[in-house]
């Protein structure tokens, strides 16, 4: 069954399919607080949406710095997120009482 | 860990991290902590101040959470619950000694606490049964002889006519009734009752006939208990729905509900019910204002509170006083509370409060002796616990198995708790002093308590040892050398002292019960009870007139062989129920205003005072046959005589507004309710003058009354038609019976006592044995360079000696602390009596010694081969 996914997860997600990898990178693209975005992170990755990965060492060893924990959506991640932009752009579209 | 000294993080912040990773599961905390540390330090390498950091990291601690409930979630699938409990059924399976020890220990502490709150809960909590709207009753007593004494007939129906209609009132009184015919008589415990009893009450009849509610005063009918009806149906309905009472047939009523044993919970359950009009004495005890002898239960209608149904009772209470305050009191008592009189109710939850508290503590002491067997099972269980963490189990994982593998011996240890409280509620009621007139078998909320309370117990005593199980370092634990096997020993070593602590606690207690009712049991009680036997009488309908009987009771009883002495009384010294007369001083200073005095009152004869050896004048002038003198004599107790007539030159009559009696001796303080506490003025009247049928016969023997009983039913044989023998045995036992409230704290309390001591014992023999288990490999090293075996013994005997000195210590510090309170049970005697601590010193000892025994020589039989090689 498709998953449902909330605004601030989709934009999660957003953030991922447009290349950030990396949990702080999430945080300043989409603005939210590390208090949503890793415990989402961690929830997603949980139920199947999101695959995380560890980098290898030898970049990390070479820019002097920790090694990083990358996550990309899974092909169910992705669906929930077409389902949510789905959801939202109809929400978007939908006539507002101003306009009745 | 990963706070390298070129981080620019900011410490507090990496700090933060590290704390919050001790939530986050074993198997997933390095990682976890290396993927926050980069993105701190990513954050860091960007310019965030050290509060931006800070900031950053509560999202690391929110992160911690998800996964400790992500985890938890994962833990406690259905899956894995079973393949728990199929675990915990094999562990039981491999090693029953203990799993049998850990049921043992469960059900016998759950046991004991769920057969006292049986108790508890039928005697306190809940209400008699069978009655309809138990919120809207009440008791009411009048202040006489206690604060909450009887009512007499007039002054209960003044008082029920003055309060209707905002209260109903319906009175009742205890006696006895011959049942059948002089060939199969039987005296019966009956109450006899208003008109109104069961309306008043809402005692829904079973079969009724309409012949009740009735007229008190207009002829008899009977309503029979549940469990009369039971018996006799056959003959009953046989006899064309009649009884024959006092040698009147009388139809039957009505049956009461199953269950239903009247309103008192401390007295004996009446077999059947009668108006007030069946008293064999009705005539004189339902129109005599000074003779109290009436409970008096009300219900206020629906409408009316509380408040204002007691205000109402107060207004007539003390309109009437103003005429009767010698026979009604200054004062009267409402109460909501059913069952006790206010008085019996405090003594009884005093007396139940102290038994609950021991329960809790034989509760605690299981508590510990799971705690330890479970501690010890977790030590055994290390090495295992650390190659399923090391192999990825979570922590959930394993404390759902601890707690899986507790649930199952707890709710065994529950089962069995419960079919031991059904043997043990039998053993308590037989226990009693008295009959209870309540059912306790356990019901539902007993079992509800019977099987939650071993379950919390065991949740509890899972949790520790399985959090100890978290920790679990795979190189500590396959080294032996770990920290956690030494706290974990520790643990359990406290564990134990508490435990025994605790029973020395409990074994104190029960032995200053018991040297309490030793101690009063030789209270002089003003009279003497030694060689007396007591023969309990009830006069037959028809029986000759009194004087006759009396006199006919004397010459059998005289006649048998040993026999000193014979004395009649129509009430017993030292019983709880007595009745009182108030009187005042008649003298010429008599003052209509004054208070009079209420005293204990029994009609004896002059062979009463020579049964008993009470000191009376040899010249005293004590009548024998019905006088019609204006003035009775009577004889007062000391205590009486100051409070009667303050000044010596008073006279010595006293008059109750309707007799004038003249003072013919006084005799020393006698006691009549209890053989402690205060002892009430008494005063005695001649039987003769009463003209009653004595109740009891006291019978004075050369010797101990120990085979008296058949001679004394072989001599009172031919008097069957006037009186029938209701009990006969030695009078010196019932007056130890009459401290009711020590005598069930200490029945039941050193069974208690003994249920933990038992606890503790084995949970010493538990340690010990770990003990020695563990130290197979020394024990044999020493023994292999020459140690003696019986040096090895006595080692391990004197260690646990060293356990339990400190733990006495405790033990005695507890009652010490406790001393005030248990003192008002205890009879006045404490923890200073030379006695009872050092023999419960010495039986602890005793318990020490006999647990650590087969140990200790365990210890002295390894084989130092086979240790050393293990």
């Amino acid at each position: 069954m498709r998953q449902q996914i909330g605004f601030a997860t989709a934009q999660i997600f957003q953030a991922l399919e447009d290349g950030n990898q990396f949990g702080l990178d999430v945080m300043r693209t989409t603005g939210l607080a590390s208090g949503t975005v890793y415990p989402t992170l961690t929830r997603a990755e949980a139920a199947g949406l999101v695959r995380a990965k560890w980098e290898a060492a030898a970049p990390a060893a070479r820019e002097g710095r920790p090694r990083r924990r990358y996550y990309e959506l899974t092909t169910a991640g992705r669906a929930a997120l077409e389902s949510a932009l789905q959801r939202f752009g109809a929400l978007a579209a939908a006539p507002r009482r101003a306009d009745r | 860990m990963m706070s390298a000294p070129f981080s620019p993080t900011d410490p507090w912040a990496s700090r933060l991290v590290r704390l919050a990773s001790s939530i986050v599961p074993v198997d997933r905390r390095r990682e976890w902590i290396e993927q926050w540390h980069a993105e701190l330090w990513a954050l860091a390498t960007g310019g965030a101040s050290a509060w931006s950091q800070r900031r950053f990291v509560v999202g690391a601690v929110i992160d911690a959470t998800v996964e400790v409930v992500h985890g938890w979630r994962e833990g406690w699938s259905l899956s894995g619950f079973i393949a728990d409990c199929r675990q915990s059924l094999r562990r039981m399976r491999r090693e029953p000694a203990a799993s049998i020890t850990a049921i043992v220990v469960a059900a016998a502490g759950a046991a004991a606490a769920t057969s006292l709150f049986a108790l508890f809960d039928a005697a306190l909590l809940r209400t008699p049964p069978g009655i309809a709207r138990p919120a809207e009753l009440l008791q009411v007593g009048r202040d006489g002889a206690d604060k909450f004494d009887n009512f007499s007939y007039p002054n209960f129906r003044d008082l029920a006519d003055g309060v209707a209609p905002q209260v109903a009132l319906a009175a009742y009184g205890t006696g006895t009734a011959v049942v059948g015919s002089a060939a199969d008589a039987q005296a019966v415990d009956v109450q006899f009752a208003t008109g109104n009893f069961f309306d008043v009450t809402g005692v829904a009849l079973q079969q009724p006939t309409g012949r009740w509610p009735i007229d008190e005063h207009g002829p008899a009918a009977v309503v029979v208990s549940d469990r009369y009806w039971r018996e006799h149906s056959s003959t009953i309905e046989a006899n064309g729905h009649t009884v024959l009472i006092d040698g009147n047939v009388t139809p039957v009523a009505g049956i009461a509900p199953a269950g239903f044993a009247g309103l008192s919970i401390g007295a004996p359950p009446p077999v059947m019910w009668l108006p007030l009009s069946a008293n064999e004495r009705a005539t004189f005890v339902n129109a005599e204002r000074g003779w109290s002898w009436l409970s008096v239960v009300g219900r206020r209608a629906p409408d009316v509170s509380f408040e204002v149904a007691k205000s109402a009772i107060d207004t007539t209470h003390a309109r009437l006083a103003r005429n009767y305050r010698n026979t009604i009191g200054e004062t009267v008592t409402v109460t909501k509370d059913l069952g006790f009189r206010p008085a019996d109710r405090q003594e009884a939850s005093r007396i139940f409060a102290l038994l609950m508290g021991g329960a809790c503590l034989v509760l605690l002491v299981a508590a510990a002796n799971l705690t330890g067997l479970q501690l010890a099972r977790g030590m055994a269980d290390q090495r295992a616990s650390a190659i399923r963490v090391s192999l990825g189990a979570s922590r959930a994982r394993l404390v759902r198995a601890a707690l899986v593998d507790q649930m199952w011996l707890s709710a065994l240890g529950g089962l069995a708790a419960w079919v031991l409280a059904q043997w043990m509620t039998t053993a308590i009621r037989n226990m009693l002093p008295y009959d209870m007139a309540v059912e306790f078998a356990p019901g539902a909320r007993t079992l509800v308590f019977a099987l939650v309370v071993p379950t919390l117990l065991g949740a509890l005593v899972a949790v520790v040892p399985s959090l100890r199980a978290l920790r679990p370092d795979l190189a500590n634990v396959t080294h032996r050398s770990s920290r956690t096997t030494t706290s974990s020993a520790r643990g359990a070593t406290v564990l134990l002292v508490a435990e025994l602590a605790l029973s020395t606690a409990l074994l104190i207690g029960a032995g200053l019960l018991l040297r309490g009712l030793a101690v009063t049991a030789r209270v002089n009680p003003g009279f003497d009870a030694g060689n007396v036997s007591i023969i309990a009488l009830r006069r037959q309908p028809g029986a000759r007139p009194a004087a006759e009987v009396r006199a006919a009771l004397l010459t059998q009883l005289q006649a048998v062989a040993g026999t000193q002495s014979v004395g009649l009384a129509t009430r017993l010294p030292i019983a709880q129920s007595q009745s009182t007369r108030s009187l005042f001083a008649a003298d010429a200073a008599y003052d209509p205003d004054a208070r009079p005095l209420a005293l204990v009152t029994n009609s004896v004869d002059r062979g009463f005072f020579d049964a008993l050896r009470i000191a009376v004048p040899a010249d005293l002038r004590w009548p024998t046959t019905p006088m019609r003198e204006a003035d009775w004599p009577f004889i007062v107790t000391t205590n009486a005589v100051s409070r009667l007539w303050p000044t010596s030159t008073d006279t010595r009559l006293v008059s109750n507004g309707q007799v004038r009696l003249r003072l013919a001796a006084t005799v020393a303080d006698v006691r009549t309710r209890s053989l402690s506490g205060a002892i009430p003025p008494a005063m005695f009247v001649p039987i003769a003058l009463t003209d009653d049928v004595p109740s009891f016969v006291f019978v004075r023997t050369g010797r101990a009354p120990t085979d008296a009983a058949v001679a004394f039913r072989a001599a009172l044989a031919p008097l069957s038609s006037d009186v029938i023998v209701r009990d006969i045995g030695p009078y010196e036992p019932m007056l130890v019976a009459s401290l009711s409230e020590t005598v069930v704290a200490a029945r039941l309390g050193v069974p208690l006592a003994a249920v933990a001591m038992m606890l503790a014992a084995i949970g010493l023999y538990s340690a010990m044995s770990r003990r020695v288990a563990g130290r197979r490999r020394e024990i044999g090293v020493r023994l292999a360079l020459g140690a003696q075996p019986a040096r090895i013994a006595r080692a391990e005997v004197a260690a646990a000696i060293r356990l339990s000195l400190p733990s006495m210590a405790i033990g005695i510090a507890l009652i010490v602390v406790a001393s005030p309170v248990l003192s008002r049970v205890t009879l006045g005697i404490t923890w200073r009596d030379p006695l009872v601590v050092p023999l419960s010193a010495a039986v602890v000892l005793g318990a020490t010694l006999v647990a650590a025994f087969v140990p200790a020589r365990r210890a002295s039989r390894i084989d130092p081969l086979t240790a050393c090689r293990e």
